[in-house]
């Protein structure tokens, strides 16, 4: 047993085999359900989107490290993660050249620059979206009859670039031809992955059981939206929509676990996580009513994850020291 | 010491404003929508900058240092309200399309700094050849720039709106403005300068390799 | 799932029950290092070529600081020896070649210790050789020096005088789940609780703790504890230890307490807390007593190919105990004590000190190396940390070389417990990021003042 090479390494010694690729993984697993739904809803044109989107971003990451002589990055799963999410965050009737210009954006501009995974600001696929969504904002509202919705779509809503909401239906008048139940099991208009607020629900419970996420920006988040929501409402029937509605339809559920919970975007600090969720789902709700003709969740998101440097400043007192010096 | 030449050419290439001194970055960001915009206000700024050096490569001897700053930007100013004056007479469309961009000039950070760390400190001929350097370098740059983003925004060159002088590169649908609006909103300019930026520095880098 | 939502650090396995404890026989060749435990060490007070006898003492230290140096073996002391620790540093050991007949000091015991005054029994302990084990190993007799309450005898002699230690907390459980020497030990008490008793009795007379908290795993089924505890008045507390860092010395002072200690530069005991393990209690009834120094070890040994818990005299070859365990296959890492906190060693030929409480075994195909890819930021550390520091943010100031922003974010707070590490997807060496920084901050201070 004498002069075997021993190998020397810093304490500890054992870990518990979590890696990166595994959690975007589980990630990828827990959306399943609901691009799933989106495809069933909206058909083969909705799973080529999403096939073209993840393909369009592998391909973009690829020649960017291969260009750059980095090593290769398609292996922890993010490229797959980034095409996956944009395609379901657009409606099922858009362009293929749409997604694939937004996939490229996101790795491009959103990704790539900051370096290696762990590093952007923004999470990149909202910045591929935000980019397409303000570049055309007539395309990227091709809303498509779901096959399972109680009520026809309105195509004229959908094509009005200027209309001020977020889904087509965010109008206080159409709410009372929907059924809240229709709409929290997914009978509804919107993106591909993000009309099923039940499966939504199920996958990021999946995620924060599986400690990938953590609940505490979900819960704020939906929190915040549903407390301005109820206010709002209450205040102005006709102006707001309930708070059921709200957070039922657009991509609420899906923001509130998917975009929320991103790593490196969003705060890690208890707190800061959780008055990241509030303030953004309340803005979320102030830009639904008084704001942007498309996309008030992922722009609320963007928003918010320029603050998370600030909310990154609320930590918990450490063990032992005085909380006034925190 | 550089020869005279190469006082004139260095703005163009090794100290061109925008990417290697990276100054004068509002206007980069805000006036290069289009082609037109982008050597309008580098012409603009190219006169200022031509006409201030000399003067203040002629005075540099009288003014006193301690008031040097203030009086630069005197100068700078008298050149500015001539500059502005003339486009408002002579080119009023391009002068609405700078719009506040042109008296801004005034505090331009290339015309400034290169009173305070050149014309203050060189001969009338050296300065004049400085400023028309890099005047032309930063319209040149802005040029790029403005045609870049207009190109790929909305498939069209304007060279002189006034004169109806525009190409259209990428013919676009009935009814359509557009070819790809990112390109032509603020966040579009910071993206197409990194771009510039990375690929300034690439050449070099392969250049300097090569030698 | 290792990560709870309720509680902060992780969850790691534990045998159900400890192994038996098994005697590994004198070796016939010891390397005693000067140094045990942290502290300067100590002076030798024989001549190369004396003829020792086990128990006898080999060298000694100035008082105050360090332990005595007993031979653990009889036989000739033959040579100064430089001797490599994990850490870096060289220390001389004496070697003694023994004769084979493990003949013994004639211990001088003293059937009423209790009568004897602190200073005496501070001094016997200090003779003893006993040293705090657990992951801060210091000479007990400096640990309680100490944290001795401020009575005449001791200010007035111009020794240290820190806050009274109110409670003392002894520790039946290794911190780290994967070792269970102290579980073994606990199991086999019944014979031992008169010693125990001493042992704390000896310790609060020297203190003056109030009270005595017998901190258990909540798995352990101790009878004889239980009486022990119940006839004198000692608090029993059983924590889970599966609950890693549950069991190390801030969190168990919490848990006796209620109160939070600060655990900025290892300074647990200022709350007047003093946590001890097991082990170190008995020692000290034995060099309070029967004037017996420490000769001999429990080491817990966790390999691939074997486990137990064997006991062993100082400057055994870890190599033969490692073989008493049956490990046979190649060998990819050692580690002197647990896999969480214990030390990377690079060689089996290394004799047994007092601070090793176990050696954890990795083959070459269970070996974990760093990747140490940038912070993804996940969040997962300061999820699971039990400082409630953000240590993903501390990683990469001291990344970067940001010593102030790590200070101010309490970079020193740090126990280094590993917790971090165990959860971080990206594979970053978090530990070694924590330790450099606090080094580099260490060094600037000392530069500056």
């Amino acid at each position: 047993m004498t002069n075997q090479r021993l190998v020397v390494s810093i304490s500890p010694h054992i870990k518990n085999g979590r890696t990166v690729r595994r959690m975007i993984v589980t990630t990828i697993a827990a959306l399943a359900p609901a691009a799933l739904w989106g495809f069933y809803q909206f058909g083969l044109d909705a799973l080529a989107l999403v096939a073209v989107g993840i393909t369009a971003a592998c391909a973009t990451e690829a020649l960017i490290t291969r260009l750059a002589k980095k090593r290769s990055s398609l292996g922890d799963g993010h490229a797959v993660l980034t095409g996956l999410v944009l395609a379901l965050l657009v409606p099922a009737g858009v362009p293929f050249w749409l997604v694939i210009v937004g996939a490229v954006m996101a790795i491009l501009v959103g990704k790539m620059p900051f370096g290696p995974l762990g590093g952007a600001p923004i999470y990149p696929a909202l910045v591929g979206l935000l980019i397409v969504a303000t570049s055309w904002p007539t395309e990227i509202r091709s809303y498509v009859q779901p096959t399972t919705a109680p009520v026809e779509l309105k195509v004229e809503g959908a094509a009005d670039a200027e209309t001020p909401r977020d889904a087509v239906f965010i109008d206080p008048s159409d709410e009372a031809e929907y059924k809240t139940a229709d709409l929290f099991l997914g009978k509804q208009v919107g993106p591909i992955g993000a009309i099923s607020p039940l499966l939504l629900l199920l996958g990021g419970l999946f995620l924060i059981l599986r400690r990938v996420a953590r609940w505490q920006a979900p819960l704020g988040f939906l929190l915040g939206m549903g407390l301005a929501a109820g206010i709002g409402h209450a205040l102005d029937p006709s102006g707001c929509a309930s708070a059921s509605f709200h957070l039922f339809t657009g991509s609420a559920m899906f923001g509130a676990f998917f975009l929320c919970t991103d790593w490196s975007s969003t705060p890690v600090t208890p707190w800061g996580m959780f008055l990241f969720g509030l303030i953004g789902g309340g803005l979320a709700v102030l830009l639904r009513i008084a704001g942007l003709p498309y996309g008030a969740v992922p722009w609320a998101i963007v928003i918010m994850s320029l603050a998370t440097p600030i909310f990154d400043r609320i930590t918990p007192t450490p063990f032992g020291k005085v909380a006034s010096h925190a | 010491m550089r020869t005279l030449t190469q006082e004139f050419t260095k703005g163009l290439w090794e100290q061109i404003p925008p990417f290697r001194l990276v100054l004068g970055l509002c206007p980069t960001l805000a006036v290069t929508k289009s082609l037109e915009g982008g050597w309008g206000m580098g012409l603009a700024t190219t006169f200022v900058l031509v006409c201030s050096n000399i003067l203040i490569s002629a005075l540099r001897n009288v003014i006193p240092p301690k008031v040097r700053i203030a009086t630069f930007i005197v100068i700078i100013a008298t050149f500015v309200v001539i500059t502005e004056l003339v486009m408002k007479a002579y080119t009023p469309m391009l002068s609405e399309t700078l719009g506040v961009f042109i008296p801004l000039i005034v505090v331009n950070c290339i015309i400034l700094g290169r009173a305070e760390a050149f014309a203050s400190k060189n001969g009338m001929g050296r300065s004049l050849l400085d400023g028309l350097g890099i005047g032309l370098g930063f319209t040149l740059a802005l040029a790029v720039l403005g045609g870049l983003r207009e190109l790929l925004g909305t498939g069209k060159l304007t060279m002189f709106a006034q004169a109806n002088l525009d190409l259209t590169i990428i013919p676009l649908g009935e009814g359509r403005e557009f070819l790809f609006k990112f390109m032509v909103d603020p966040p579009g300019a910071f993206v197409c300068l990194g771009a510039m930026l990375l690929l300034m520095n690439l050449i070099s880098e392969r250049s300097a390799k090569a030698a | 799932m290792d990560i709870s939502f309720f509680r902060r650090g992780i969850k790691l396995s534990r045998r159900a029950r400890p192994g038996k404890i098994e005697q590994i026989p004198p070796p016939g060749r010891a390397v005693l290092s000067l140094q045990q435990g942290s502290g300067p060490p100590a002076e030798p007070s024989i001549e190369i070529g004396e003829t020792v006898i086990v128990g006898q003492t080999l060298a000694q230290c100035a008082s105050g600081s360090g332990a005595d140096l007993h031979a653990s073996i009889s036989g000739e002391v033959t040579a100064f020896e430089d001797l490599h620790f994990p850490n870096g540093t060289t220390v001389k050991a004496l070697v003694i070649e023994g004769d084979g007949k493990d003949t013994w000091a004639e211990p001088e015991r003293d059937d009423k210790p209790l009568i004897a005054s602190p200073g005496e029994l501070l001094e016997r302990i200090r003779r003893g050789g006993v040293i705090r084990q657990g992951s801060e190993t210091k000479s007990l007799a400096e640990v309680i020096g100490e944290a001795m309450s401020p009575r005449g005898y001791l200010s007035s002699t111009g020794s240290t005088v820190a806050k009274p230690v109110r409670h003392i907390a002894v520790r039946f459980a290794d911190q780290d789940p994967h070792l269970d020497a102290l579980a073994a030990m606990t199991e086999t008490i019944g014979d031992k609780t008169a010693d125990l008793d001493l042992g704390v009795k000896v310790l609060a007379s020297i203190t003056g703790a109030e009270q005595i908290h017998f901190v258990l795993d909540n798995k352990q089924e101790t009878p004889g504890l239980d009486k022990l505890a119940d006839d004198n008045d000692y608090a029993v507390l059983r924590l889970d230890a599966t609950n890693y860092p549950d069991l190390s010395s801030p969190m168990v002072a919490r848990a006796v307490s209620g109160k939070e200690p600060d655990t900025a530069f290892k300074r647990v005991h200022e709350n007047g807390i003093l946590v001890l393990d097991v082990d170190t209690v008995l020692e000290t009834a034995l060099a309070a007593r029967d004037r017996r120094p420490v000769v001999s070890k429990l080491i817990s040994v966790n390999g691939p190919e074997g486990a137990g818990v064997f006991e062993a005299r100082l400057g055994t070859p870890l190599a033969d105990i490692v073989s008493a365990a049956g490990q046979k296959k190649e060998i990819g890492k050692v580690v002197l004590g647990g896999p969480m906190k214990g030390i990377a060693h690079h060689t089996l030929e290394f004799p047994l000190t007092k601070e090793i409480s176990g050696i954890t075994l990795f083959g070459r195909d269970q070996i974990d190396m760093a990747v140490n890819d940038p912070c993804v930021g996940c969040g997962l550390c300061s999820m699971v940390c039990p400082i409630r520091l953000t240590p993903g943010m501390l990683s990469r100031y001291c990344e970067f070389s940001s010593w102030d922003l790590a200070q101010e974010a309490h970079l020193f707070s740090c126990i280094e417990c590993g917790c971090c590490a165990y959860v971080c997807p990206a594979g970053r060496s978090m530990v070694q990021f924590m330790v450099q920084g606090k080094s580099e901050l260490l060094s600037t201070r000392r530069s500056e003042s």
